[in-house]
């Protein structure tokens, strides 16, 4: 049996086992950490970028997804700058797609843009230009797909590689034109 | 100057991979508000907030490089051409809402 390990979250000293991420050991301790990209059925990717948590030690902020827990570590979640980065990042998320998305989407179920949004007290105000990928393909009779609310997460893609093992969606594109299409097609 | 800001960050944003998300919408906004201040017409209120604030978010949570240095473009021209982003606010017809830090 490997020895029990400790590190400090927001000043409380937690256990862990090797192999979990910051993200993994701070949530199961409390600590509210903003996740967009984030599934745990998956690897992590690391894109969203939500997740920032203050390292001691380390200049920068650092996404608490892609980090591993080590011993030791002294980890911050919620100081205001933190927390003033995510708001702006969902402010920057909401400002990608069509205004007009939100309420058609809430009928649809929960949404975990709106949720954040709410739970920042943003809205889609701000940061505002060109829509990312607006233009749906409705060439199929039978099928929409409709980008206008695609955030870009990948996590289609990654659930369809890890997961399902089928390796059907892909990304194609580059930075703004950044897009998903169906294998072979990028 | 500001041209050429705008510039630099055309490039970033062309060359942005697009998968985290400060770097992807930061460089594309950041690419927009330039042009607005070129544009010569009014600029929207807020907009100095807005650059300080996508810079940050470059600056302290983007996953490379790319993102990290986009933020040095318009901190350069607020730091050593302060005079020349004012004049296109000014000429704008709007005034000066927030100093920037």
């Amino acid at each position: 049996m490997s020895t029990e390990m400790k590190m400090v979250i927001d000043g409380a000293e937690v256990s862990f086992q090797e192999g979990e991420t910051v993200l993994e050991v701070a949530r199961r301790q409390g600590s509210f950490v903003p996740t967009l990209c984030y599934d745990e059925r998956l690897d992590p990717y690391g894109s969203c970028r939500l997740c920032v948590v203050e390292v001691e030690g380390r200049r920068l902020p650092a996404s608490s997804c892609t980090l591993k827990a080590e011993a030791g570590m002294d980890i911050r979640t919620g100081s205001d700058h933190i927390r003033k980065m995510q708001s702006t990042l969902v402010e920057m998320v909401l400002s990608e797609n069509p205004g007009d998305e939100c309420p058609r989407c809430r009928d649809i179920g929960t949404c975990e843009v709106h949720e954040l949004a709410e739970e920042f007290e943003v809205s889609r105000d701000r940061f505002l230009g060109a829509i990312s990928n607006a233009s749906k393909d409705d060439s199929n009779p039978f099928l929409l797909r409709d980008y206008d609310r695609c955030i870009s997460c990948y996590r289609c893609v990654r659930i369809c590689d890890e997961v399902e093992a089928d390796h059907a969606i892909t990304m194609t594109g580059r930075g703004w034109n950044k897009g998903i299409a169906t294998a072979f097609d990028a | 100057m500001i041209q050429a800001a705008r510039e630099s960050m055309h490039f970033l944003a062309e060359e942005s991979c697009g998968k985290c998300f400060p770097c992807r919408i930061g460089t594309t906004r950041m690419t927009e508000i330039l042009d607005e201040l070129n544009s010569g017409e009014p600029v929207r209120e807020g907009l100095l907030q807005e650059i300080e604030d996508l810079e940050e978010v470059l600056a302290e949570t983007s996953a490379c490089g790319l993102g990290l240095a986009a933020p040095y473009i318009t901190r350069m021209l607020k730091k050593y051409w302060p005079q020349q982003i004012q004049d296109k606010i000014d000429g704008s017809g709007q005034a000066l809402k927030e100093g920037s830090e």
